[in-house]
């Protein structure tokens, strides 16, 4: 367990979090076990009786959901509660919020020993509907889509909802002997942030999860860093107004050493924050865009850069936005440019100690990609960064991928 | 030295300054002890709702084209010596600005050189730089925005349901405007609407951070300009609202996986500006999570027949001139949903455990907030707007009693108030 201590927030989060592998064969199981889990346990056996039980705890918000960092599938459950003193009586509010959580994931309503048919039948359901309905917000789905592209061949092509075959062929039963291995062999972090009795907390963990869980302390580890092939270039169709671009990059730095501090700060001089090149050029100079910038996947060494374009102005915003990334790489950043990206970038990671979920976050990345620090850490390696280790680092990058979403009716 | 009034609330826990700058500017601060972020905003009650106007006592009444708060939040970012993002990027500080229908607000959160970013937020929003060059560049930007919120099924469904609920309020237009309307504005058009809104009297500034009132005092006094007072008050022209709905159903076509649906209330109900707006808004929040909160029989009914899913969620918007009840989803079959929603209401009775859990879960909520700058700033500038402190919660809150609840039902949840609107899969 990880105890992020912090007496300045009113309330107290405590997030459970599954690592498994990612891949092809397992993502979808993985995906529907938190789904499912929260349907009803034995002991609130409805999602009524969850929430009821919720409501008494002065709403407190219960969260069970699947992200992925880099290779790793990670199955979440968290909840947040309001501290005991702004309760009208004192209560105390956490262990009990706990005591919900160990039954829910440690205590499944079972029928003739697996999950219940129907939950399992109406999940299934929910987690398709889930996977088509990435497509409705068509800014995160091209992105979505030129990474599915890019890593065709690698297990991060896969989403963290897995894929329509592989939820087909799930039922009750096998997803049960899913969830029984999963608990026996994958690491467990607990996050608990804020202030609380933290022996009392640890001993009804003790006591509410089985020792022979969780023997697995290893997380799991993919591929990250690979160079590019030829470009390729992909286009769909879909009946839209405004076309999206999607760049897909491989940024080969690896996510714990030093370097990667120098590639985010690189990162933002390119296309994250105002101060950007693609900001400042693509939509403020040339008008091409309302949004245009760059991420980074961290633990998969990539860079996605995504805009929202008239689709005739296709190739002048592929251009323009290539030669923006040729003057980074030939160092060409203004001191504003390089000054304005490291403060942005130590700002937004201190930022996290106001937010127990950020918090929380922060301390998962690191702990995915074996990178030993802390927020400030963190920012003290942004803010020694020079002009050359960041222009170093943009030099790696290389294109992989050119995505582009069309409109259907387009001549 | 401006003087600030102190008010302690004993059961949040929170303090919050409040007061008056001789340019007319009011100013909250509410300090947050071992924060790391600071945010501040600058607020006009100017949003996309007023677009016919005059100020009293020798003005003329002007109208405006759709979408001018909006792009003239976007021009504001622009200054002669270049773009205001630049100067808050070199601090550190994270700028942005949101026009809603009543209010514009620019807005900055910073970990570092708070005091000079404040200095920059007050100064650009009181500095205009409009001219033809700048406004017909600016013309591509914004059509690009209103093209992404065309194919943007949440920003539709929203929009096509005030369609439905309001025949003449403003607040059934896109904050956006137009691409045509937005061809209509010039820099004339722009200096109209400053000149108007973005009077010191009519703005008002609230911080919250680990900052103390002085802080803010100062950097006001080096930064606000002195401007003579409006002629008289600014007098908002709005068509007059039947209390009934235009129409009950709205449908459009998107690229969507599932249907989208939202299903909104009209609210006839209406409020004065002040505590009684908060009062019934804290009754209407108790009320949906009564009757459609993941507790209720009726979510179960839903969800178990396959009607709804994670996505289901409900809303009250509150303001003077429009308020509204929301139910959004996504459904195979949004008219079964509705159906079943007009039966529970027909069968509803509350009972006091309920009222008491549901009361609960408000409370935990207002808690929350608390614990981010952020939020606290947007719900405190919001509910500013309305005439009402937001540290007023409790007193509101604790005043609501299960016979409030009831009576608050019988106003607002009924089936002449209701609409549908749907978004459906393309064929």
């Amino acid at each position: 367990m990880h105890y992020i201590e912090d007496t300045k927030f009113k309330t107290n989060t405590i997030s459970f979090v599954i690592h498994r592998p990612l891949s092809r064969e397992h993502a979808a199981k993985n995906a529907l076990l938190p789904m499912i889990l929260k349907r009803g346990s034995a002991l609130y056996p409805t999602l009524s009786d969850i929430e009821l039980r919720l409501q008494e705890l002065y709403g407190a918000v219960f969260e069970a959901d699947v992200t992925k960092k880099g290779e790793d599938q990670l199955l979440s459950f968290s909840i947040q509660t309001i501290q005991d003193c702004y309760t009208p009586d004192r209560s105390e509010v956490l262990p009990l919020a706990v005591g919900l959580m160990l039954s829910v994931i440690f205590d499944p309503l079972c029928e003739n020993g697996v999950f219940k048919a129907d939950y399992v039948a109406s999940e299934k359901r929910n987690l398709a509907d889930m996977m088509g309905a990435l497509i409705n917000d068509k800014r995160k789905y091209a992105s979505l889509r030129c990474i599915s592209e890019m890593c065709k061949d690698e297990p991060f092509g896969v989403h963290e909802y897995g894929d329509p075959e592989s939820l087909d062929k799930i039922d009750e039963k096998n997803l049960y002997a899913h969830y029984k291995t999963v608990l026996s062999a994958s690491r467990l972090d607990i996050f608990l942030c804020g202030s609380a009795d933290v022996s009392k907390i640890a001993a009804q963990l003790q006591a509410g999860i089985p020792a022979a869980f969780f023997a697995d302390a290893a997380i799991p580890q993919g591929e990250i860093c690979r160079h590019a092939g030829q470009v390729s270039y992909v286009t769909e169709a879909l009946d839209v107004g405004q076309a999206k671009l999607a760049l897909g990059l491989r940024t080969n730095t690896p996510p714990a050493g030093d370097e990667y501090f120098h590639l985010a700060v690189a990162n933002s001089v390119l296309g994250s924050g105002v101060h950007s090149k693609l900001f400042n050029n693509v939509r403020e100079k040339l008008g091409l865009a309302y949004y245009a910038s760059s991420i980074l996947i961290r633990n998969k060494a990539l860079m996605i850069i995504s805009m929202g374009i008239e689709q005739d102005n296709y190739q002048k915003a592929l251009d323009e936005t290539l030669f923006q990334l040729e003057k980074l790489k030939g160092g060409e950043v203004s001191g504003n440019e390089f000054e304005s990206a490291k403060v942005f970038l130590t700002g937004l990671a201190r930022a996290a100690n106001d937010d127990q979920y950020a918090l929380t976050d922060f301390h998962l990345s690191a702990l995915v990609c074996g990178w030993q620090g802390g927020i400030e850490q963190h920012a003290e390696r942004i803010s020694r960064t020079t002009l050359q280790q960041a222009v170093a680092a943009a030099k790696k990058i290389e294109l992989d991928t050119v995505y582009l979403l069309k409109g259907r009716d387009h001549k | 030295m401006m003087a600030f009034a102190k008010t302690q609330d004993k059961v949040l826990g929170e303090v919050l300054y409040t007061g008056k700058h001789p340019t007319g500017v009011e100013v909250f601060v509410l300090p947050k002890k071992g924060y790391r972020q600071t945010d501040a905003m600058f607020v006009t009650r100017y949003g996309s709702i007023d677009s016919e106007f005059e100020v009293t006592g020798g003005g003329r009444v002007i109208k405006i084209p759709d979408g001018t708060a909006h792009f003239l939040e976007h021009k504001m970012f622009e200054e002669p010596d270049g773009n205001v993002f630049d100067k808050f990027s070199v601090l550190g500080a994270n700028a942005n600005a949101y026009t809603g229908f009543g209010l514009t607000s620019y807005l900055f959160s910073a970990t570092s050189n708070f005091t000079e970013s404040l200095g920059v937020l007050l100064r650009f929003v009181q500095n205009p730089y409009f001219t033809a060059e700048n406004v017909a560049k600016e013309q591509g930007i914004i059509a690009q925005e209103i093209r992404m919120y065309e194919d943007n099924p949440q920003a539709r469904v929203f929009y096509n349901l005030l369609g439905c609920l309001y025949h003449n309020c403003p607040v059934k237009k896109d904050i956006a405007g137009t691409v045509e309307s937005i061809s209509q504005i010039d820099e004339h058009v722009l200096y109209d609407a400053y000149n108007t809104f973005y009077h010191p009297s009519n703005m008002f500034l609230f911080v919250a951070g680990d900052i103390q009132p002085e802080q803010v005092a100062k950097c006001m006094d080096d930064s606000l300009r002195d401007i003579p007072p409006l002629p008289g008050g600014i007098r908002r022209i709005f068509g007059e609202e039947p209390d009934a709905i235009v129409s009950d159903y709205a449908e459009q076509k998107l690229s969507v996986s599932l249907p989208l649906f939202m299903l909104g209330f009209k609210d006839t109900d209406m409020q004065p500006k002040g505590v009684d707006m908060l009062k019934k808004s804290i009754e209407t929040e108790i009320l949906l999570e009564m009757m459609f909160g993941k507790g209720s029989a009726l979510y179960a009914a839903l969800y178990e027949q396959g009607l709804i899913n994670d996505t289901f969620e409900t809303d009250y918007t509150c303001h003077e001139r429009y308020a509204f009840s929301t139910l959004e989803g996504e459904s195979k079959d949004p008219a079964k949903v509705r159906a079943m929603v007009a039966q529970a209401l027909a069968h509803t009775g509350f009972c006091e455990a309920e009222f008491t859990r549901a009361k609960n879960v408000i409370w935990g909520r207002c808690i929350r907030a608390f614990n981010s700058t952020g939020d606290i700033a947007h719900r405190f500038v919001s509910w500013y707007a309305s005439g009402v402190n937001y540290l007023d919660f409790y007193n509101a809150y604790a005043k609501v009693s299960l016979e409030d609840v009831v009576r608050r039902f019988s106003k607002h949840f009924n089936d002449r108030n209701m609409a549908l609107s749907v978004i459906l899969p393309m064929d």
